[in-house]
């Protein structure tokens, strides 16, 4: 009798799994059960065609701008010298610190989803739609330190093009009244 | 000791650069403001350093070389060849104290990239770039399209005689005034007015697309200054594809075909003379060259079924062609996705628009659909005698700011620059294809410099041999200036050493 109830309950839970999974694997229009490739962005963009629709895992830093549109976002993502667009729902983003640029290293994100080649959702985009996000590391500021011999040379230089300037005007207006 | 007449004649070339150099000086005061505002204090003293050495330099030669004589024609010429190297040389003084070049002659393909509106770069880390370097690459862009020796007629250089031969020098040739000092302020006057209602509609569409209000006003007016100068760059190493936006797309279309067309036919318009713009044989050229080129670019991609849908196909193979075609160097695309996707015949359509280019007078590149519109007229003529009996007269008209007829100086002039243009086109081609590139990469890439266009197929890197970057250097140069000056350079110095006088 107890084996019995064990046995259900197993079946439940997994009938139970299989409900919340499809739908998932629907929106992705993939077959949800295939693995995920670990992939560097300049291979995506090198081999498209291989990985297009594929299950993909993605790592790299943040750059730029968070675009909110509607209920989703679009990302940016650097990878030695390779950025890629990420497509994904507002919900799945985690909290970002730090968007790579001048001032700052972004947060590297760990990103699963399905690459597409010409993605028919946004007008042929090679994107990847984000499954699962994972912050990997915080991103931190960039010091960019005033480099004092060159503030010297710029006041420097500035003074004598400008007494040169000057110069050069007062031979030229000499000249013309000559 | 007395100097000979030649080396006189170098002192009035080098006294109308250092001129030139000194007006020029003052734009690295923009991106040092932009930088102390941003509070990117580092690059701002970079900037202040570059205004310093440059307007030395400038007021140098335009102090010590003179000797009181008016320039002409050959001055005027020879100016503005050597003037756009010099620019070359000591622009690039801010990229390479930035960091992000990996040598000088790096940063220097990038400034005539810039200044030529190529687009092609060679920068590294893109994305991090400061505010100020930001505001420095797309600025370059901006004066090169309108042009510096147009820039500095319209500020302060007189000219005198040679002021025609200046202004021709730089690859414009069409006189919106009598006055080529008035034609100058009046080409700056179209683009100020264009680049507010540019920078504005981008500012806009970046707040709508996700960008906050000062990043969409910033990364607006960057796009802006590349779109209308048909420049290509951007600020993000993505280009256009970073803000994924057909919205965005649609706005720098606009902007970049409108920046392609003559400077003349924007003055006729905005005059009230709406009918040159159908009329006109550069635009009645631009449409027909741009339906038969997308025609086959769009047959390539549906029979290798590239895009999965007409919004992709629009979106991504016909923007990547009329980008080709204005010589605007936009892309939505990844360069490696043209040598992995496209297929020959859409990469042949994308070559031959880039070669095509867009209007005389304008901010592009390309043998122009002037030339081409003469040509087809021309071949048009010669077909209608082989018809007729040979003592009828065959008189070809076209419609270019009035009625004209066609003549054999028209025919050969546009025959001798394109004929040119594929010279140095092949030359490229051929410099890519012994530095190891398979030939129809080295083909699109030689296309895309010569025509001053800024798409890449993946060739155009750091790593590429310095060899090919200085062949590409020099067709940047003499396709912006369509040779003449180029060409009256290189006599100029050549009559310096030899024994024949100017």
């Amino acid at each position: 009798m107890k084996k019995d109830t064990s046995l259900r309950s197993l079946i439940l839970i997994l009938l139970a799994l299989a409900m919340a999974l499809v739908p998932t694997a629907a929106d992705a229009g993939t077959d949800f059960f295939a693995a995920v490739q670990a992939v560097h962005l300049s291979d995506i963009v090198e081999k498209a065609s291989a990985y297009d629709g594929a299950r993909v895992a993605i790592e790299g830093e943040i750059i730029g701008d968070v675009m909110a549109r509607g209920d989703h976002s679009w990302i940016n993502i650097l990878d030695s010298g390779t950025a890629v667009g990420v497509w994904a729902e507002k919900d799945r983003l985690p909290e970002i610190a730090y968007l790579g640029n001048y001032g700052a290293v972004g947060d590297r994100v760990y990103i699963t989803g399905i690459m597409h080649r010409a993605c028919p959702e946004h007008g042929g985009d090679l994107d990847i739609h984000a499954e699962t996000i994972e912050l990997v590391k915080n991103g931190m500021p960039i010091s960019h330190p005033l480099d004092l011999t060159r503030l010297g040379a710029a006041i420097a230089f500035s003074l004598s093009g400008i007494l040169l300037a000057i110069l050069w005007r007062k031979r030229e207006r000499r000249e013309k009244i000559s | 000791m007395r100097s000979s007449p030649r080396w006189r004649d170098l002192g009035i070339v080098l006294h109308y650069t250092g001129k030139i150099l000194a007006g020029y000086s003052f734009l690295c005061l923009i991106p040092a403001l932009t930088s102390l505002l941003a509070g990117e204090y580092a690059p701002a003293a970079d900037f202040f350093l570059s205004f310093g050495a440059i307007l030395t330099v400038g007021a140098s030669l335009a102090a010590f070389c003179r000797n009181g004589s008016r320039p002409g024609w050959m001055h005027g010429m020879a100016t503005a060849g050597i003037s756009w190297l010099v620019a070359m040389v000591v622009s690039a003084l801010p990229y390479w104290l930035s960091g992000h070049y990996l040598s000088y002659l790096d940063a220097m393909f990038d400034v005539m990239s810039g200044l030529t509106t190529t687009g092609l770069t060679l920068i590294q880390d893109l994305d991090h770039v400061s505010i100020g370097l930001n505001m420095w690459r797309h600025l370059l862009t901006f004066v090169g399209g309108q042009g510096i020796i147009v820039l500095a007629l319209a500020l302060f250089v007189e000219g005198g005689g040679g002021g025609y031969g200046f202004y021709v020098g730089e690859g414009k040739d069409e006189r919106l005034f009598p006055s080529v000092m008035h034609t100058a302020k009046a080409i700056w006057k179209i683009s100020f007015i264009y680049l507010m209602v540019g920078t504005a509609a981008l500012w806009l569409a970046g707040m709508a697309i996700g960008l906050s209000p000062g990043r969409a006003f910033l990364h607006g007016l960057w796009i802006y200054m590349a779109d209308w100068s048909t420049g290509g760059f951007a600020p993000m190493s993505q280009n256009v594809l970073y803000y994924h936006s057909a919205l965005y797309e649609a706005i720098t279309f606009v902007f970049f075909v409108v920046g392609s067309f003559n400077f003349a036919l924007h003055a006729a318009v905005l005059k009230g003379n709406r009918k040159e713009l159908i009329k006109n044989i550069e635009t009645v050229s631009f449409g027909a060259t741009l339906c038969i080129l997308t025609m086959l670019a769009c047959w390539g991609l549906v029979k290798l079924q590239v895009y999965p849908d007409l919004v992709s196909l629009i979106r991504k193979g016909f923007y990547q062609l009329a980008s080709a075609h204005t010589t605007t160097g936009f892309m939505t695309i990844y360069p490696r996705q043209f040598a992995a996707e496209w297929g020959d015949l859409a990469l042949l359509a994308v070559i031959m628009a880039m070669l095509i280019g867009g209007s005389a007078c304008s901010t592009a590149g390309g043998f122009k659909g002037l030339r081409v519109g003469i040509l087809a007229k021309a071949i048009i003529q010669d077909t209608k005698r082989l018809l007729r009996p040979s003592s009828a007269v065959v008189v070809q008209k076209y419609h270019y700011h009035g009625l004209r007829t066609l003549g054999e100086r028209q025919v050969r002039g546009a025959a001798l620059v394109v004929l040119m243009y594929i010279v140095i086109f092949a030359f490229a081609a051929a410099a890519g294809c012994l530095a190891g590139f398979p030939f129809l990469e080295a083909v699109f890439e030689a296309a895309s410099v010569t025509g001053n266009v800024g798409l890449s197929i993946g060739v155009t890197t750091a790593s590429i041999p310095a060899g090919l970057k200085l062949v590409y250097i020099f067709n940047m140069w003499a396709g912006r200036l369509e040779f003449m000056a180029v060409l009256a350079s290189a006599g100029f110095v050549a009559s310096l050493f030899g024994k024949r006088k100017l």
